[in-house]
């Protein structure tokens, strides 16, 4: 089979603006979310993920209003999260648009039941942040973190109703210090669902080995963020290598 | 000319909607069955799921409504669910009864792949040219589901993705048309394929 690689813009929103931090702290404005979309539509963009990190922050009703209006000027697929913490949450996300949803802190059965009960297991993208230290693996969850045993934790969420799973590595993320590719390697042996790998990629190098890794799709931050890297030219990059990229329309 | 984009409460018709507004000044939702009898072309939105989708058209008149549409002989266009449901039986979350315009089911992708869902951009092959679609352009798919077509039903197969042991990517039989990948959400191509539906 042909592989079907993604590269998708992975945004924060809080307060209607987008931010951007590192390790999940100390996040800096990172501009309007609307433009900054309908940008990463004309660079042919994936997929684009938006989450609402004011609402998990909060613990309020996420950003429909935004949402919405991203959806009006884009024709992009888009995963929406950030607190969607119940079956009117998602209703509300697909409704305003969004093609999935991004279940984390809420990850329970009966939620990810009533939601694809309505929209089918594909509209579900479910979110697991995962810490590595001292070769041990932590999954920081609703602000805790707890030690996981690996295998198990992706095996238990493989077998909810999802379309598939978002893991991001919490350590790196926002550092541009380089994509763990061993971890995402031992992840990828133990799926039947495709995973959106985040946390990270600093340089097209690094992408490079994860496409040569069968780490078929990732989502970007801060590379994409405060840096001259657009998407078209990491995927020009990528095409001149051999791989077969969508270049255009 | 009307343009209706059935709102079957549970799904995107939002994202559809948006995209066809753009093209044209003539599109509206339909969220009553008794609205597809003043429209010229219907457009059935997909991001849902098979069991409560049927059930609600059931429920609320607007079975009855298409099959009467479809046999005025007026274009209809059925995107991801939106086209499984023109088919026979679905199987997601039991058996579910479709509105029947072809012969064959839905099944399981994993029937025909190791990886349970479809997601991302596929190149479609084109075996028969409709709506001036280029052959091997990119779209948007998915879903978990695909359409199997029996052997009486190959020639109702448009398109199919090549690298995904050639499931249908594109039907068409007379004025029925469905797409399993999303073209409100497939960018200039996307947008390209629904001006031509919009001009049929």
């Amino acid at each position: 089979m042909m592989k079907n690689f993604r590269i998708i813009p992975s945004l924060l929103i809080k307060d209607k603006r987008l931010v951007k931090g590192k390790n999940f702290k100390n996040h800096i404005d990172s501009g309007d979310p609307v433009k900054t979309c309908v940008a990463y539509d004309s660079q042919l963009a994936d997929e684009i993920i938006l989450v609402d990190l004011g609402a998990f922050e909060k613990k309020t009703k996420p950003d429909f209003e935004t949402l919405d209006k991203v959806v009006n000027e884009c024709n992009t697929p888009l995963t929406f999260g950030g607190n969607i913490s119940n079956l009117d949450d998602a209703i509300c996300a697909i409704k305003a648009g969004a093609d999935k949803v991004l279940i984390n802190t809420n990850l329970s059965e009966t939620l990810i039941n009533q939601i694809s009960e309505k929209f089918g297991n594909q509209s579900i993208v479910a979110g697991i942040d995962l810490i590595l230290k001292d070769d041990k693996i932590f999954q920081f969850h609703n602000n805790q973190i707890l030690e996981v045993n690996l295998y198990d934790k992706i095996s238990e969420i493989l077998k909810l109703n999802i379309g598939e799973l978002k893991i991001t590595f919490v350590e790196k993320e926002g550092t541009k210090k380089g994509f763990n590719h061993n971890l995402a390697q031992e992840i990828i042996k133990i799926t039947d669902k495709p995973i959106i790998f985040e946390g990270g990629f600093s340089t097209l190098k690094d992408i490079e080995e994860a496409f040569k890794r069968n780490i078929n799709s990732i989502a970007l931050g801060a590379m994409i963020t405060f840096s001259d890297n657009n998407i078209f030219k990491i995927k020009q990059y990528l095409e001149n290598l051999g791989y077969n990229m969508r270049l255009r329309d | 000319m009307m343009i209706g984009v059935l709102d079957y409460k549970y799904c995107n018709s939002k994202s559809v909607f948006e995209t066809l507004n753009v093209l044209t000044d003539d599109v509206c939702y339909v969220t009553d069955a008794k609205q597809i009898k003043n429209i010229s072309k219907l457009v059935i939105p997909g991001v849902g799921s098979a069991k409560v989708s049927l059930d609600y058209l059931k429920k609320n008149g607007f079975t009855e409504e298409i099959v009467k549409f479809v046999e005025r002989g007026q274009d209809i266009l059925g995107i991801c669910l939106g086209m499984q449901i023109l088919f026979k039986n679905l199987s997601e979350n039991g058996i579910s009864e479709g509105l029947s315009f072809f012969e064959s089911n839905v099944e399981p992708i994993s029937e025909v792949s190791k990886i349970k869902t479809n997601i991302g951009w596929r190149k479609i092959n084109m075996e028969k040219k409709i709506l001036e679609i280029e052959d091997n352009s990119f779209y948007y798919f998915c879903h978990s589901f695909f359409v199997e077509l029996k052997n009486s039903e190959k020639k109702y197969g448009v398109a199919n993705i090549a690298e995904l042991n050639k499931i249908p990517a594109i039907v068409n039989k007379e004025n029925i048309y469905g797409f399993q990948f999303h073209p409100e959400k497939s960018q200039k191509n996307g947008i390209k394929l629904l001006q031509n539906f919009v001009n049929l």
